[in-house]
């Protein structure tokens, strides 16, 4: 009987230790400050969505001059958390709209990107001080890729690349908004041009517009940097077969990269195009100084978005 | 990144239960599993038949995801639903080990025990930029067996195992998947890998008996890498040499025992999982009833800094073995545990 006891009691014991005890005894001598056991660290506080955790971990690893692909890419899952930008609730929020775009039913993978990229719409990004920083989160992690220690690294390139096309998605749009807003100040410098009025007088809704589209175009020639490294789904090369990012990267290149080193000639049926574009309004968008794109360069300007996209359907 | 798992070609409910210590265990029905010098032992014992011994190691994350596969599979909820649950399962490894060891044969100090085991692991990391990753690691063989005594106090063991090994694995990330999408000719082998081959392995052990209750041993398991004959090339991952080290101690008080264990495993740290990983403590106290073994007892230890701990049966016609134990799945001890159920069933005749 005291046996039985004694055993039972034991028992009781073992099973109280083992499956109440998740400490472990060794990791007071363990080296926290281990390279591979910093990266597991950061991995661990990423899964946990421990953006704090994980951002120390890195700053630790770099600050002893650990960089690498691994702590990279690192890097851009803790920018890209930090803003909300989760890609499993991406991933999850765009099956949950999937079916409504057809995307279960893709009869080519050229469908499955367009539609995947299709999906990426307000609702993901968010509105506002989210959508900016999950803007600020994207370009920020482009930049960091771009910069890494192995650029080349089959990780890094396809990160870029699906990177680049989710910011590709709003910076149309963003694009739009700023081309509208500076086509609406040059109709209104039009009118005071014709009225006799002085045109510089007021240039500063104007100069915000040329600021976007500047910025705009910054955010552009990230993507761009990706499309023409070899992304399988984000190629400008191909002829054929390209997804709406792709043929949206291809429009707007070919049609706004005409340079803006000077005013482009007015047709014959409208030969003062140009009135709309004094001096003042030059100066505010940079024709013709040193720094300004020249035709097919490859890069986008604010000032060539401006002058070659107004129309509508030229560019997007 | 290095962090993973310690291998093992063939586990134990009963060394997991004590830490995972083996090296200077006393005789057992688990002898080709631990250190082959065992065998000599062999006393009394002159044939023994192990019909069959079933072992499951299972993670206690996987206990909850089979339950979800299992209500999906039944119908309940839609397909996004069984997706969605998955979002819950990042850093969280999906263990399953299953053994089979059908119609081993003891005879004195031979044994021959067919195997076979598959162990799959699935990880799901990054919810930010989601990465997923499984293995399937599949070897059938058999141990064959052989010890001899060297005087009294030591025994010298080797086993031999002729094994065929498919090992598939896979490796993905978000921009991958993407990739794929927008490819027109891409190639999988980038991202899964099936390879099989067949194997032989070499196992050879030495037990010093420093006193009748006090013993130390030796164990190279896998001898300079078990290799492959044959197969696919490359052929899958090489299962590399282990040098261990271990100390046993026992204390008794009539005829209940208390065993003290201690192993140094993997000297040359040929995993590269640093040396505190490698230290492995154990203690179990029971008693025999039926056979040279203890038949019913309990176990503790510390497994990788986790305290581990189990029990064990044998009801003369069955042995039951269960443990509750730990594997590191981090890089530092204490970093990303993955608790495991281990339960083993068995059944033998002995002559």
């Amino acid at each position: 009987m005291r046996s039985k006891l004694t055993f039972w009691g034991c028992l009781s014991l073992v099973a109280l230790l083992v499956c109440a005890c998740e400490m472990n005894l060794y990791s007071f001598v363990a080296d926290d400050d281990d390279p591979d056991a910093l990266l597991e660290g950061v991995r661990a506080a990423l899964d946990e969505r421990d953006y704090a955790t994980a951002r120390a971990k890195i700053n630790a690893l770099k600050g002893a001059g650990n960089d690498s692909t691994d702590v990279r890419l690192l890097e851009v899952a803790t920018d890209l958390g930090e803003s909300g930008l989760d890609m499993w609730e991406i991933l999850v929020s765009v099956l949950e709209t999937a079916t409504g775009l057809g995307l279960a039913t893709a009869t080519t993978a050229n469908d499955g990107v367009s539609q995947f990229f299709d999906s990426i719409t307000g609702s993901v990004l968010g509105t506002g001080d989210t959508r900016t920083q999950r803007m600020d989160a994207l370009r920020n992690s482009l930049r960091r890729l771009f910069d890494a220690p192995e650029p080349k690294d089959s990780r890094i390139k396809g990160m870029s690349c699906l990177l680049a096309g989710v910011l590709a998605v709003p910076l149309f749009s963003d694009m739009q908004g700023a081309i509208t807003s500076a086509a609406d100040s040059l109709t209104q410098i039009g009118s005071t041009v014709a009225a006799g009025g002085d045109p510089c007088e007021d240039l500063g809704e104007f100069e915000s517009s040329v600021s976007s589209a500047a910025d705009n175009a910054n955010d552009f020639a990230l993507v761009l940097e990706a499309a023409t490294s070899g992304c399988a789904f984000l190629d400008v090369s191909k002829t054929s077969g390209l997804n709406t990012v792709e043929t949206q990267v291809k429009k707007l290149t070919t049609s706004a990269d005409q340079g803006c080193s000077a005013l482009p000639e007015c047709p014959a049926s409208n030969p003062n195009c140009n009135e709309i574009f004094p001096e003042c309004v030059q100066d505010a968008m940079g024709i013709g100084s040193t720094s300004s794109n020249s035709s097919g360069d490859g890069r986008i300007s604010g000032c060539e978005l401006i002058l070659f996209c107004r129309t509508a359907g030229n560019c997007f | 990144m290095r962090a993973d798992e310690v291998f093992r070609l063939l586990d134990s409910t009963r060394f997991a239960m004590r830490g995972h210590t083996y090296v200077a265990a006393w005789d057992s029905d688990e002898a080709t599993k631990a250190n082959p010098a065992t065998l000599a032992e062999a006393g009394k014992l002159a044939l023994q038949f192990r019909w069959l011994q079933f072992d499951a190691f299972i993670g206690s994350n996987a206990v909850a995801t089979i339950s979800d596969v299992a209500s999906a599979a039944s119908g309940s909820g839609s397909g996004l639903d069984f997706l969605k649950k998955f979002g819950d399962k990042f850093g969280e490894r999906q263990f399953l080990r299953l053994q089979l060891l059908p119609l081993a044969l003891r005879v004195f100090r031979f044994e021959m025990a067919p195997f076979v085991t598959n162990a799959t692991r699935v990880d799901l990391h990054l919810p930010q930029t989601p990465e997923f990753a499984f293995s399937n690691d599949t070897i059938a063989g058999v141990n064959l067996a052989y010890a001899h005594p060297i005087g009294k106090e030591w025994a010298l063991g080797v086993t031999l195992r002729p094994f065929y090994r498919n090992y598939m694995s896979g490796d993905l990330g978000v921009a991958d998947v993407t990739g794929l999408m927008g490819a027109t000719d891409f190639d999988m082998s980038t991202f899964f890998l099936n390879r099989g081959a067949m194997g032989l392995g070499l196992d050879i052990g030495a037990i010093w008996n420093v006193t009748k209750v006090a013993r130390l041993g030796l164990l190279v398991q896998d001898l300079g890498d078990s290799g492959y004959l044959s197969g696919d090339d490359p052929g899958p991952p090489p299962i590399r040499q282990k040098v261990s080290v271990g100390g046993l101690a026992r204390k008794s008080w009539g005829k209940w025992n208390l065993d003290f264990m201690g192993d140094l495993e993997d000297l040359l740290d040929k995993a590269d999982i640093g040396y505190l990983r490698h230290l492995h403590l154990g203690t179990e106290f029971g008693r025999s009833l039926f056979t040279r073994d203890h038949d019913i007892g309990l176990a503790l230890g510390v497994d990788e800094g986790y305290i581990v701990g189990g029990a064990f049966l044998d009801i003369w016609i069955l042995r039951l073995d269960i443990a509750n134990y730990a594997a590191e799945t981090g890089y530092n001890p204490g970093q990303a545990v993955d608790r495991r159920w281990a339960f083993s069933m068995r059944t033998t005749t002995t002559f």
